[in-house]
């Protein structure tokens, strides 16, 4: 397996996939939490770890302040669209170059 | 071993996790709430029901209600005023209020902080007593309103009180814990309305603080959304309003002044709570006024519930105030809320639970806990579990899905220029502490943000000539930073430009706050250059606090000392009644002996009566005496075969001999 991603989509933080129900979402964020959460490490845990668990449970915390919304996560969808799909990129600059032009011959 | 704590206004409560259950503690008279009051005499200190009992007598030295003055600036008007309104003296020092008792014969001051450290190791005492081992480890619920100085006031009592690693807990969060606790299924069940995510708004209601809080429960998930509280509404506002008007009722039926005296104020400020409290339950409550005055027969009040809405129509407005500004503060709307939850002893009150009702146009489901009062300690002990359970042991399985996400409380951020903040692009940090009306405050972590949390901001550099910054770190809401908290500044030097040689320099500032809720303020440069601070607002410096633990602890060792000593006197005294008693009993036996001996016994002697008689001294005799000290006769004396000379021998010599 090449590591063909560098960065983890929100969808990969809470591991559900990309065409995920909202509660699935949030089963998986409940999951995600409990293993996550400083709180939830054995008393014995070093700072280290403790930290560690900290940053984990913000990653588990901020995608799912985006993707259990569904404003938000229609926003962030349509971001990552434009940001994975060049294609994308290329038709919607296109779309808005010709809207553009029509709007110039309109005037 | 970690206990849960709410220190309340009134009363405190304590709770231990026990057998699978958070339980509460009781107190030596058996009570479950220890009042906030601890009293001064020449004898030591009295603390709960008995120090609120003898508060007449001692008025002065009586000190209740610290709660409110916990980390509060004297120069605040508001604290200024109530503190005046109190019984027993106070100052001021350094801002800060300063109560002034005689104890032990002698002058002695207490800040807030000293105060609040004797009850949390009364508490702890009898948490100590309760569990039979050493506990060290509190929980202690705040309101959620309470600001870093004045959590810091709590954890520097903790310090002074000698205990280890306390936890904070937000009041509201710590009932909606206890509720999750006892009201989730243990398996998820899709038809169970209990098992799938709730919203419910939690509303605590004390003595003399109010809060409110949106929590989402899902099982054992606790997530607070929004918490906001009002530090000077409470039960106490109506207890001061009966008293105000039961004061006006005696001045002008029956000719009684009591504004300037103390005594009778408190007495009334205690008959308006009780009359206060039969009224949740009664339609009306009477209030006896015969103790304010030894001259004049004073015919009870009778009080109805009206009477009492009446007397403070404010209170309710407030409280709905503080509802809605909830909602004003995050995206639920009234509608959202699925079930309000009231905790607090004030919730009881009928007044209350109609204007919540109302509000929520009666189809939320108002619930409660089964004993309002004590689901706040009760949550604060199940928190203590879930955050260091006892070494060594499994976490009890009913909490191994439970978790509290708490929120900060209060925005967090930096000051920054005026001038730069509508410019586009990043805001510009001071160079130097500055002029307060050119800064403004600018927010990196706003309110109610889930922690543990990290926050990253750029910011630019003004004066690239001094390469300076000063990062000032405040909390609050208010564009102005000097309305806001201060929490401590540091600065960065010799910061690089970006390109070299341009006028231009950033600075990256983060904001870290863990899961223990303190706060971690870094800047760093373009290269990667850091400095950082770590939030620490305490009044008191580790040797003042050092020196009151010291203090603390002598005055303990004088308690127990002075414990001890009356266990030893009353035992000592109960001792000489029955040496008395036993004694007295002899002397009649004895004298009733002699007295048959000189008349029926003198002429005719039978063997078994006498046997009777002589074991019947004995008795007594060994019921008198400690055995060590008792000798009886010898057997060869109450022998059948003996002859008679020998008895009246023996008779001549003493039955028992004291040796030293």
């Amino acid at each position: 397996m090449e590591p063909r991603r560098k960065f983890l989509t929100y969808y990969d933080t809470l591991g559900v996939e990309t065409d995920a129900q909202t509660d699935e979402i949030r089963k998986a964020y409940r999951k995600r939490v409990l293993e996550t959460h400083p709180d939830k490490l054995d008393v014995t845990a070093s700072e280290e770890e403790k930290q560690a668990a900290e940053r984990e449970f913000q990653k588990v915390h901020e995608a799912f302040q985006t993707l259990g919304d569904a404003q938000k996560r229609r926003r962030y969808d349509a971001l990552r669209a434009l940001k994975t799909d060049p294609k994308l990129i290329s038709e919607y600059s296109a779309k808005r170059t010709a809207d553009r032009q029509e709007w110039a011959r309109q005037q | 071993m970690s206990f849960g704590i709410d220190l309340g206004t009134q009363s405190c409560r304590v709770a231990v996790w026990q057998n699978g259950q958070p339980v509460i503690v009781l107190d030596e008279e058996g009570n479950r709430a220890l009042p906030s009051y601890v009293a001064f005499s020449g004898d030591g200190r009295r603390f709960g029901s008995i120090a609120k009992a003898q508060q007449g007598a001692n008025i002065e030295n009586t000190v209740f209600g610290i709660k409110g003055f916990l980390g509060r600036d004297i120069r605040d008007t508001v604290i200024r005023t109530r503190l005046s309104r109190m019984p027993y003296r106070t100052s001021r020092t350094a801002g800060a209020a300063v109560l002034k008792v005689e104890f032990l014969g002698n002058q002695e001051t207490f800040v807030p902080e000293e105060i609040v450290a004797m009850q949390l190791s009364k508490l702890r005492r009898l948490v100590d007593v309760h569990t039979g081992t050493q506990n060290e480890c509190p929980v202690i619920a705040v309101p959620p309103g309470f600001s870093r100085h004045q959590r810091q006031a709590l954890i520097d009592a903790c310090d002074i009180a000698g205990l280890r690693t306390p936890y904070l807990i937000d009041d509201t969060s710590a009932a909606a814990l206890y509720y999750a606790f006892y009201s989730s299924p243990a398996l998820p069940n899709p038809n169970d309305p209990a098992s799938v995510e709730r919203l419910i708004l939690v509303l605590n209601m004390g003595a003399g603080i109010t809060s409110a809080s949106i929590v989402a429960i899902e099982q054992g998930l606790v997530e607070t959304k929004v918490a906001s509280s009002n530090l000077a509404l409470g039960g106490d506002h109506f207890d001061e309003a009966i008293s105000k008007s039961l004061a006006a009722h005696l001045k002008s039926k029956h000719g009684i002044d009591v504004s300037d005296n103390p005594r009778s104020q408190a007495r009334l400020l205690i008959l308006a709570e009780r009359a206060r409290k039969e009224l949740s339950s009664a339609m009306k409550a009477s209030i006896d006024l015969e103790a304010i005055s030894q001259d004049i027969r004073i015919p009870p009040v009778t009080i109805t519930r009206d009477y009492l809405d009446g007397q403070c129509p404010g209170i309710y407005d407030d409280l709905l105030k503080l509802i809605k500004s909830l909602f004003q503060r995050s995206a639920f709307t009234r509608a959202d809320i699925q079930e309000v939850l009231l905790v607090g002893g004030t919730t009881r009150m009928p007044g209350i639970l109609s204007n919540v009702q109302a509000y929520f146009s009666g189809d939320t489901p108002i619930c409660s806990v089964r004993n309002v009062d004590e689901a706040v300690a009760l949550g604060a002990a199940i928190y203590g579990v879930l955050k260091g359970h006892p070494e060594g042991q499994a976490m009890p399985e009913k909490l191994e899905d439970m978790l509290l996400m708490d929120i900060v409380h209060d925005a967090l951020g930096v000051a920054v220029l005026a001038e730069s903040v509508d410019l586009k692009g990043p805001s510009t940090l001071p160079a130097d502490g500055g002029s307060f009306h050119e800064s403004v405050f600018e927010v990196v972590i706003p309110r109610n943000t889930t922690f543990p949390c990290r926050r990253r901001v750029d910011f630019s550099v003004r004066n690239v000539g001094d390469r300076t910054v000063n990062v000032q770190v405040y909390e609050g809401d208010s564009k102005q930073p000097m309305a806001n908290a201060f929490l401590g500044s540091f600065e960065l030097h010799n910061i690089p430009t970006v390109p070299a040689g341009s006028d231009r320099a950033e600075v990256v500032v983060d904001f870290d706050i863990n899961s223990d809720h303190s706060v971690v303020v870094s800047a760093k440069d373009s290269k990667n250059r850091r400095r950082s601070m770590a939030i620490r607002v305490g009044r008191l410096s580790k040797i003042e606090k050092e020196t009151m633990q010291q203090k603390a602890e002598r005055f303990d060792e004088y308690d127990r000392m002075q414990e001890y000593r009356l266990r030893r006197r009353n035992d000592f005294e109960e001792y000489c009644y029955g040496a008395r008693e036993s004694i007295e009993r002899l002397q009649t036996g004895v004298h009733e002996c002699l007295e048959w001996l000189q008349g029926e016994g003198s002429t005719s002697v039978l063997d078994e009566d006498l046997e009777r008689r002589e074991e019947g001294v004995v008795e007594l005799l060994r019921k008198a005496l400690p055995p060590g000290y008792f000798i009886g006769r010898d057997a060869a004396d109450c022998a059948p075969q003996a002859d008679p000379e020998s008895h009246s021998q023996t008779d001549d010599t003493p039955l028992y001999d004291c040796y030293d």
